[in-house]
């Protein structure tokens, strides 16, 4: 009877050592096809809803493929992809778990801001060769400072985008606009002759009129947006040659007055902003319920996704670029470029940088940008005609001169967390800017140490 | 003996004034209950009919019925423009998990708590005691140091490790619940299959362990509705899309709740949680039973 | 001695796990406590440093004061509400049917997966007007949109999780309420007792260990639980619904900050320790776990 409880006991033990040593090793990356072509795979990982993400990259891998056998080199490629849904923090954290398993896409798709902690903790590799190469030759300039840390080049540009403020022009004419005002507010934001408190002033005046329920809306969620209005508002985020952050306690607080007298004293954006939901926020914009809203240019793709037809979006938006805060300003727009880095722990990072150098086509970019409302990354891309042909991108892509970026530094997240904490207790009303102020400044010197600059 | 007559016996006849009596406490507590579960029931109502409506006045009155949110089931869904893997692989997985996870939890905790019933050995008292100290344990702040565990044994976006995982985590529990089981089975019956020369593996696999089938049934369904709503641990240990489960697939339809889709997130909520209610109501007697160290004699 | 090696053998698979996944993640876990640990998953010991920083860290009151409050709150709805339901649907109603079926209903919000159940609350407490609450209000008040989550965090975090507990301890009070012997209540009724001298000499009785059993385990369940925050408040809005176990996770996986996340936890696991040994002690839960066998 022993031998029966044993017989049972050795089955379970056997079980579990089955269990526990069903090893999973990282994949073979290559093998042999038919035609006795060593077959490599290459891993990519991409973000977000934009299927041509997906879809250039297997062009590019397609094409790579044919330069391959033509080179008669033996080799062909497979191109596995993968696209991630949800907040960018489990997409960062998935990845850190992914490659400390070996188990990491060999690209992998990321906002620019990420490069530095990436870089920092030897994630992904320098692509220096890329600045001199054929495909990237013609990269808008401005666009290398986004995937530059630490003196190094650690990301291949995939597409960028611009924020302006979306309005709309129906609830404008109601409020007694002519259409040449209407339609040359872009212009006089571009001038500095409409400022950030004129865009309050007529927001408050559609309320006023009962013509919107909202006057500005902005992001509900955290985000460059915020950072946006803290450098117009002046604020220097970052200094680059002491790779340190900077809280530019002067220009927060001017940022965090403004977010207070949007939402306490002139109340022309709601005070529960910041916990609404995206599908809500943008049903408001398309049904006419706000003014202006806080966009990115793919907001259209958005509004279309939620059942908003191109031709009314056309007919009743307009864009323009943030306005100035002061009369005579300047007024500006932020881009957050998404990038292509690639894993340290590659097997083939020559087939992989070549890969992203095809996958930088012009028809690519411009077959991207127009379907998923972005801006490509260099000039040949902006010159294909389906891009040329696309009126809607192309009255923005002028805003590409006025753009800004995020800092890349490897701490950035801390500091935008606490930013938008002091935000988000200012705009529900728990605090004053002052006090708001004062506690990020806590924060921030308990989260980053002297890793921060305080001015 | 009273064990397996815990049910609750039919109420008996009772003289007139005592039946009225009994009715209008028995109405009041209708109306009490009622009242108390209505929000809960309209959720739920919400739930069902988003998951068949194209469009809500109010927020909760369907204005047109339609089967379009079901199309999960025939259709690999795409969301926004990107496909979604199909739903059918994700049943499959999540079965697989909850189905893995009961087995491997059943094994374990029926010989620990037998053992901590009935045996007398040294740490026994100790043994007890980190049983509900392990349950204390936050397994959240465990997460990273799990992963670092995981892929040392190579389990790492495997679904046998996030089994292996959640089992871990859960037999301090189902432990505990099914030596009170064993606690309940007098020791005679036990001392009785000793006597008529069974030994005591044999006492204790013919015997004992038909008394606490009832323990039994109450730990799997705890363990397989664990498993089958767990979310936490998928979706931190497993990248790969082939081993997606019901939760993940859920969480793929909200994506960065950028554009959540009511309709089609509520229908799909409604498929995932279906079996579950089934496999609630008709194993529901089983879990009425559970004493769970409750009262007992000492 | 050798009647030792067979307990040892069938708690050996037992033992297995949780070596694996309990002690030594608690020993790597002690160890990092003491690191920087961040993004780049270095070992660099610091000693105290993280602790030194929680005591420095601006939002620590803040957090102690709203892990009381959820955990206290909480667990009275998880304790008396239970209390109530499993009273009104096993003792009141003695049909079993009918009981069944409104238990049944409140084992939803357990076995709805987490991410449908914040779903449901998120939609209800939409800050919008397309919302469930602000629906209602709008329609009978006719009043703008509240926001909810925003106005009233906490008590959203306290209902939503308290509707999720108050099942387990539905369930336990239930089951122990009809393992009484009918007869017993059928005499006091003839005796002509009070509701309440049943309630305190036949049920109370008889449900005084379930009582302490659902109260220690979700005590110490609340402490350490953090998903349904998560997905509903996500700790906002700023730290008005942070609890301690949430931040810790924050710090860990969202500023991976690893090693100060840690730090965190190893107090939390130590508080929860400590916590769990003065309930032992407190309801003498030694004669609980003491053999029930005669030899």
């Amino acid at each position: 009877m022993i031998d029966m409880f044993r017989r049972r006991f050795i089955s379970v033990m056997v079980i579990l050592l089955l269990i526990i040593s069903g090893c999973n090793n990282r994949q073979e990356t290559s093998s042999t096809n038919e035609a006795g072509d060593q077959v490599i795979t290459i891993r990519a990982q991409t973000f977000g809803d934009e299927q041509t993400r997906i879809q250039n990259l297997e062009e590019a891998a397609k094409e790579l493929n044919e330069q391959l056998k033509a080179e008669n080199k033996k080799i062909q490629v497979k191109l596995e992809t993968s696209s991630f849904d949800g907040s960018w923090e489990e997409y960062r954290r998935q990845f850190i778990l992914a490659f400390k398993s070996k188990n990491e896409p060999d690209i992998f798709l990321t906002g620019h801001e990420d490069i530095a902690w990436l870089a920092k903790g030897d994630y992904i590799l320098p692509l220096d060769e890329l600045k001199d190469s054929e495909a990237y030759r013609d990269v808008y300039p401005t666009l290398w400072e986004s995937v530059t840390w630490n003196g190094h080049i650690w990301g291949a540009l995939q597409d960028t985008e611009a924020r302006p403020i979306f309005y709309r022009k129906d609830v404008l004419k109601q409020l007694g606009w002519t259409d040449e005002e209407i339609e040359s507010l872009p212009e006089k934001v571009k001038n500095g002759e409409f400022t950030v408190d004129d865009m309050t002033r007529v927001a408050k005046e559609a309320i006023d009129q009962g013509l919107v329920q909202w006057g500005i809306l902005h992001r509900p969620v955290n985000g460059p947006e915020f950072h946006m209005i803290a450098k117009n508002f002046g604020a220097q985020l970052y200094d680059p040659k002491e790779d340190k952050l900077v809280f530019d306690k002067e220009a927060i607080l001017e940022s965090l007055r403004y977010f207070e007298s949007l939402t306490q004293k002139e109340k022309v954006t709601p005070e529960s902003m910041t916990s609404m939901e995206w599908k809500n926020v943008h049903q408001m914009m398309i049904d006419g319920k706000a003014l202006f809203w806080y966009g990115g240019i793919w907001n259209i793709f958005n509004y279309m996704d939620q059942g908003a037809e191109f031709d009314y979006l056309m007919e009743n938006f307009g864009f323009t670029l943030v306005p100035a805060t002061e009369k005579g300003g300047t007024p500006m727009t932020l881009s957050h470029p998404i990038v292509h880095t690639v894993s340290s722990q590659t097997v083939h990072p020559d087939l992989v940088i070549r890969l992203l150098e095809l996958v930088a086509k012009p028809e690519y970019q411009a077959k991207h940008s127009v379907e998923t409302f972005h801006l490509p990354i260099h000039e040949r891309g902006s010159e294909v005609e389906q891009f040329k042909n696309d009126e809607f991108l192309s009255q923005i892509t002028y805003m590409l001169d006025y753009t800004t970026f995020l800092p890349n530094h490897a701490d950035f997240n801390k500091y935008g967390d606490a930013y938008f904490n002091a935000i988000q207790s200012v705009e529900i009303g728990k605090k004053t800017p002052e006090e708001a102020l004062k506690d990020m400044e806590v924060q921030i010197q308990n989260d980053l140490g002297d890793t921060i600059i305080i001015k | 003996m009273d064990i397996g007559s815990n049910v609750t016996p039919a109420p008996k006849m009772k003289s007139p004034t005592l039946l009225r009596k009994s009715h209008r406490k028995i109405i009041i507590s209708y109306i009490i209950l009622t009242f108390l579960s209505l929000p809960l029931f309209f959720m739920y109502l919400w739930l069902f009919l988003s998951s068949i409506s194209s469009e809500m006045v109010a927020g909760i009155i369907p204005k047109q019925i339609t089967f379009e949110n079901w199309r999960f089931l025939w259709e690999n869904v795409e969301v926004g423009s990107r496909q979604l893997p199909s739903i059918w692989l994700a049943t499959w997985n999540t079965l697989l998990l909850a189905g893995g996870l009961t087995i491997i939890e059943v094994i374990i905790s029926v010989m620990a708590g037998y053992a901590l019933s009935r045996m007398e050995f040294p740490g026994r008292t100790f043994f007890l005691r980190s049983v509900i100290l392990l349950h204390a344990f936050p397994s959240v702040a465990l997460l990273i140091a799990v992963f670092y565990v995981l892929d040392t044994l190579g389990l790492i976006d495997t679904l046998w490790g996030v089994m292996l995982v959640k089992a871990a985590l859960q037999i301090p529990m189902s432990t505990y619940i099914i030596k009170g089981f064993f606690d309940d089975v007098p020791w005679d019956v036990e001392w009785s299959a000793l006597i008529d020369g069974c030994n005591r593996i044999k006492a204790w696999y013919q015997v004992v362990i038909p008394l606490v089938k009832p323990g039994i049934a109450a730990i799997s369904i705890f363990s397989f509705l664990a498993g089958w709503s767990e979310f936490l641990l998928l979706y931190t240990f497993i990248f790969d899309d082939q081993n997606i489960t019901l939760a993940t697939y859920l969480q793929k339809i909200i994506g960065d709740f950028q554009m959540v889709d009511y309709g089609l997130l509520t229908a799909a909520g409604l498929f995932y949680m279906l079996p579950v209610i089934f496999f609630f109501i008709f194993t529901q007697k089983s879990l009425m039973q559970m004493n769970m160290g409750g009262n007992k004699r000492v | 001695m050798k009647k030792w090696v067979l307990p040892y053998l069938m708690l050996t698979p037992f033992l297995l796990l949780v070596l694996l996944f309990f002690v030594t993640p608690v020993v790597i876990t002690t160890i990092m406590a003491f690191t920087n640990m961040d993004y780049s998953m270095e070992w660099n010991f610091i000693g105290l440093q993280n602790f030194e920083k929680i005591v420095s860290d601006p939002n620590f009151s803040q957090i102690v004061f709203n892990t009381f409050i959820y955990v206290g709150f909480t667990l009275l709805i998880n304790v008396f509400f239970a209390l109530l339901l499993a009273l009104l649907s096993s003792y009141y109603i003695p049909f079993e049917q009918s009981g069944l079926f409104f238990r049944a209903l409140w084992m939803l919000p357990r076995i709805t997966p987490p991410v449908v159940y914040v779903l449901l609350w998120l939609w209800i407490f939409d800050a919008s007007e397309y919302g469930l609450l602000n629906t209602l209000t709008s329609f009978f008040f006719s009043n703008d949109p509240i926001a909810w989550l925003i106005d009233h965090p906490m008590t959203a975090i306290i209902l939503v999780n308290g509707m999720v507990g108050a099942s387990f301890g539905m369930i336990i009070f239930s089951s122990a309420i009809q393992s009484i012997p009918r007869d017993l209540f059928k005499a006091a009724q003839v005796d002509g007792a009070s509701e309440w001298s049943v309630f305190k000499d036949i049920i109370l009785p008889s449900i005084k260990w379930p009582i302490m059993f659902v109260t220690v385990w979700q005590l110490l369940s609340l402490l350490t639980s953090y998903e349904y925050i998560l997905l509903l408040t996500d700790g906002g809005p700023v730290f008005e619904s942070e609890v301690w176990p949430l931040y810790s996770y924050h710090k860990a996986f969202k500023n991976l900050e690893f090693g100060y996340g840690s730090a965190l936890s190893l107090i939390l696991v130590i508080i929860a320790i400590l916590l769990t040994g003065v309930l032992l002690k407190l309801f003498k839960f030694n004669r609980m776990i003491q053999s029930s066998r005669i030899e």
